[in-house]
């Protein structure tokens, strides 16, 4: 796909306007920019930037957008939030931007026992809206914040949560409305609350890293609130800590809602900024459920039975709510604090590790950047969500560096998770499929399985109009 | 009269390093910028306009950014970064979230530099925005009214003028509660409070605009300007204390007036009033049954974190049912009238203070109080628009308090 005269863009947005009320559709070099960077942190290529924004509010407006893509063969990019972190809202060729902002209803129906959202409804609104009543939205990512629901459902985040405990949210989507790349308007799943057994059509778009069809509508079962209790240990090294993890699995506890990690030196950042007594060692902080207190608290006790058992220098449950509250934003500080002491970008991969090998994993984690020619120049940290085996080397990318040294921080970064990856026979839980992750993809499930999932998009989109490029990936430096 | 010219040598700034400086501020800023986003749900913007990328704090930040990398500053480029600068109501909001969730970026100095920049190569501000400049700069206010009615308000008060009267405390009353008829009952609540404390006070008899409008807007050699008019003045008559009625005027000389802070009190009359209530506990004459919704004035709490002091201020009064709107204290949704918005109409899609007052309605209250003359003018305005003046009625704390004293 080439760059167009604006001759060409002119006449796009005159049929544009003709779905879309005009003052929704932008083709200014601002909103274009904006419209096409994401959190990478080297700057957007003109020759990339889209064409033009448009914002619509109905299915049949995205139908219609879609069909008049089909007809001129022009891209079209559905944009969430933009904050990917695989490269698949940072486009390489041209295209129209579906900008999903003004599809932000919210209905809950109580009586019914699900809530349904457009895809530009914000992660942490959703959220707030069902939790006053009772409910808990069942996934919570860093980006909560700002995170659509849209790109959630696209890439089927687990996020923080760990998958074991409460599932994935597709576990939890009960049916969508989905506009085809064609612009065909179709319905999948159902208003009951068993989801179909059999063929469902959902799960094409639910993880489908956005290659299949817009989602336009999400329906979501409610999820009664469930009381928690707070549990810490803290390991002098990262094997034991690994060895109390796998315990947990093997002794059958029941999971907890959230486990995180934080490797000594790390988090003695993390204790430091919010006032804590410096940990001896690498800390594990936990959240267990229950449908009572006591529940919870009897479920934490069991896994802090596991976790005693590999001889932590500490391990118990927290019940002052205050200090837990310090200890939990220890961990969520981390990056922004590295951020702001060196004014520089946190940059971190997605290590994934099985439960069998945890032990060899961490190690491996710990030291990620190692023998890499840019990324062994920088200091490694080293968090995650351990709970889901998941581990977040990350290290601060110096703003002084130029575009090409960044880019090649950014792939060196890839190269490595791929090959952790590989080497435990896992992938991603948290960040999608696609767009950097696609050389990666093709080694783990081999070239077949990529021609098939090419020729099942080529069977949703036979002319490549939805987001192009992610599945391709991008070109290797 | 070229004013450019005089404004500038009145300054004695070095002209290339005032833009170099601040093309550094905003290109040093976007760097750093990891374009996270958690920035747009506290942005007034991303809930009152279409919503675009590039209407949010950091989308404003990448696009001056930009414009300087790539040279985007050509005539077809110009209005619309222009006004896209000029849409931020400078809150502070994304300069708090960035701080607490992400890299910790000044996102309004770099906006507020690309607008100088963009005053200095005659862009900006907003068309609109060019009267009240001039306005300042001509009669000291923004509204072009006449200096000398300025204090026609405080007639039969019995408040000193300073000078050719002296007082401990200068009440510097600003400019929209002196000129608008409207506002007037605020300051006379203050003048009202000030003599129940048994307060030395006085008002300047020539007072003039902080400079805070000019300075939000870009014009920074007119805001240097009112700095100076407005230092020499306070040295001469020899204030130890400055009480304010806005927060837009406490935070110009607490924050941004060199070399005043160390010799002269700043206060917000907030902060003042809770003070002087512990040395004379206030008695009210009855107890109300009204239910009362706070909205924060973003210069006073996102800006300088005065959140709790105007709410104790409130719950002294007997009876009164304090209820909290569901955007408040550090995530409180501005009313839509700062960052120089006061003076032109900016793209709203669903204005802000319709929002404010949507809020306040859902909380439950029939008083919404505030502390801000702008912010008071545009809760007022929504209510009036919308025909529901029989519901809930905006007050300032210091009207609240006045009428309620015995």
């Amino acid at each position: 796909m080439t760059n167009m005269e604006s001759s060409g863009i002119d006449r796009i947005v005159k049929e544009l306007a003709k779905i879309v009320p005009e003052k929704y559709i932008l083709t200014h070099i601002f909103e274009r920019i904006k419209s096409s960077i994401d959190t990478f942190p080297y700057e957007a290529e003109r020759r990339n930037l889209p064409y033009a924004i448009v914002m619509p509010k109905t299915k049949e407006e995205v139908s219609e957008i879609l069909k008049y893509a089909n007809r001129i063969r022009v891209p079209v990019f559905i944009r969430g939030s933009g904050t990917s972190f695989t490269g698949a809202s940072r486009y390489q060729v041209p295209g129209i931007v579906i900008n999903t902002h003004r599809m932000d209803e919210i209905e809950i129906y109580e009586e019914f026992g699900f809530f349904e959202c457009g895809p530009g409804c914000i992660c942490e609104s959703v959220a707030k809206e069902i939790e006053t009543r009772g409910f808990f939205l069942p996934f919570a990512p860093g980006s909560r914040l700002i995170a659509s629901m849209g790109g959630l459902i696209a890439n089927n985040t687990s996020a923080h949560v760990v998958d074991a405990s409460i599932g994935k949210p597709g576990d939890y989507v009960l049916g969508l409305e989905v506009v085809l790349p064609n612009g065909e308007i179709i319905e999948t799943g159902t208003k009951g609350l068993r989801r179909p057994a059999g063929t469902d059509l959902t799960k094409f778009f639910v993880g489908g890293d956005g290659l299949f069809g817009m989602v336009t509508k999400i329906r979501m079962r409610l999820v009664p609130a469930f009381e928690m209790a707070y549990g810490i240990a803290i390991y002098k090294d990262l094997k034991s800590l690994a060895k109390g993890v796998q315990r947990i699995y093997r002794e059958r506890r029941p999971l907890p809602l959230f486990m995180e990690f934080m490797e000594k030196k790390t988090a003695e950042i993390g204790y430091k900024i919010k006032g804590l007594e410096i940990p001896k060692g690498s800390v594990i902080l936990f959240v267990s459920i229950g449908n009572s207190k006591e529940g919870a608290s009897q479920i934490a006790n069991q896994i802090l039975s596991s976790l005693v058992a590999e001889n932590p220098i500490e391990a118990q449950q927290i019940e002052e709510v205050e200090l837990w509250e310090k200890l939990w934003s220890s961990r969520e500080v981390i990056g922004s604090y590295l951020m702001q002491e060196s004014g520089n970008q946190w940059s971190s991969a997605e290590v994934v590790s099985n439960l069998m090998k945890l032990e060899e994993c961490m190690d491996d984690a710990s030291h990620f950047n190692y023998d890499l020619p840019v990324l062994s120049q920088l200091t490694l940290y080293l968090f995650g969500h351990i709970g889901g085996l998941t581990m977040h080397p990350g290290v601060i990318i110096p703003k002084e560096w130029d575009n090409e040294k960044k880019k090649r921080a950014v792939d060196e970064k890839f190269q490595r998770e791929a090959e952790l990856n590989l080497k435990y026979s896992t992938c991603g839980g948290e960040w999608g499929q696609f767009a950097k992750r696609t050389p990666f993809f093709i080694k783990r499930y081999g070239k077949e399985s990529y021609e098939l999932v090419k020729k099942i998009k080529k069977t949703f989109d036979p002319n490549n109009i939805l987001n192009p490029g992610v599945l391709e990936g991008e070109p290797q430096q | 009269m070229n004013r450019e010219k005089m404004t500038r040598d009145l300054d004695n700034v070095d002209e290339e390093k005032f833009i170099e400086d601040l093309k550094e501020i905003i290109l040093d800023a976007a760097k750093r910028c990891r374009n996270c986003n958690y920035c747009f749900t506290i942005c007034p913007l991303f809930h009152s306009t279409r919503g675009f990328m590039s209407q949010t704090p950091s989308g404003i930040m990448q696009s001056i950014n930009y414009a300087l990398r790539w040279n985007l500053l050509k005539r077809e480029d110009q209005e619309i970064l222009r006004d896209l600068l000029y849409l931020c109501t400078t809150c502070n909001g994304c300069v708090l979230r960035c701080k607490s969730k992400a890299t910790g970026l000044p996102v309004l100095d770099a906006i507020e530099a690309g607008r100088k920049l963009l005053r200095e190569m005659m862009i900006g501000p907003l068309p609109q925005q060019r009267k009240p400049l001039k306005d300042i700069y001509l009669y000291g206010n923004p509204y072009g009214e006449k200096p000398e009615t300025r204090v026609d308000w405080l007639k039969g008060l019995n408040v000193k003028m300073i000078p050719p009267e002296s007082a401990e405390v200068l009440f510097y009353v600003g400019c929209t509660t002196a000129y608008e008829p409207n506002l007037h009952p605020i300051g006379k609540s203050l003048v009202r409070l000030f003599q129940y404390l048994h307060i030395n006070f006085g008002i300047l008899k020539e007072e003039v605009c902080c400079g805070e409008p000019a300075r939000r807007m870009g014009d920074e050699g007119l805001f240097r300007e009112m700095m100076t008019r407005n230092l020499d003045q306070f040295k001469s008559v020899g204030i130890k204390t400055i009480v304010t009625i806005s927060p837009h005027c406490f935070n110009t000389f607490l924050n941004e007036y060199s070399s005043i802070q160390e010799e002269i009190k700043i206060q917000h009359y907030t902060q003042f009033l809770a003070e002087a209530f512990k040395r004379r506990t206030p008695l009210f004459k009855r107890e109300i049954s009204s239910v009362i919704t706070y909205h924060d004035p973003c210069y006073l709490g996102k800006h300088n974190q005065i959140f709790s002091t105007p709410r104790e201020l409130l719950k002294m009064i007997p009876g009164v049912k304090l209820v909290e709107m569901k955007m408040t204290k550090e995530e409180s949704l501005c009313c839509g009238g700062g960052g120089g918005r006061m003076f032109a109409e900016v793209e709203e899609e669903r204005r802000l203070s319709d929002m404010r007052i949507a809020q306040a309605l859902e909380a439950g209250a029939n008083i919404v109080a505030t502390a801000c003359p702008w912010c008071y003018k545009m809760l007022q305005t929504s209510i009036q628009d919308a025909n529901l003046g029989n519901k809930i009625v905006v007050k300032d704390v210091a009207e609240i308090l006045s009428e309620e004293l015995n």
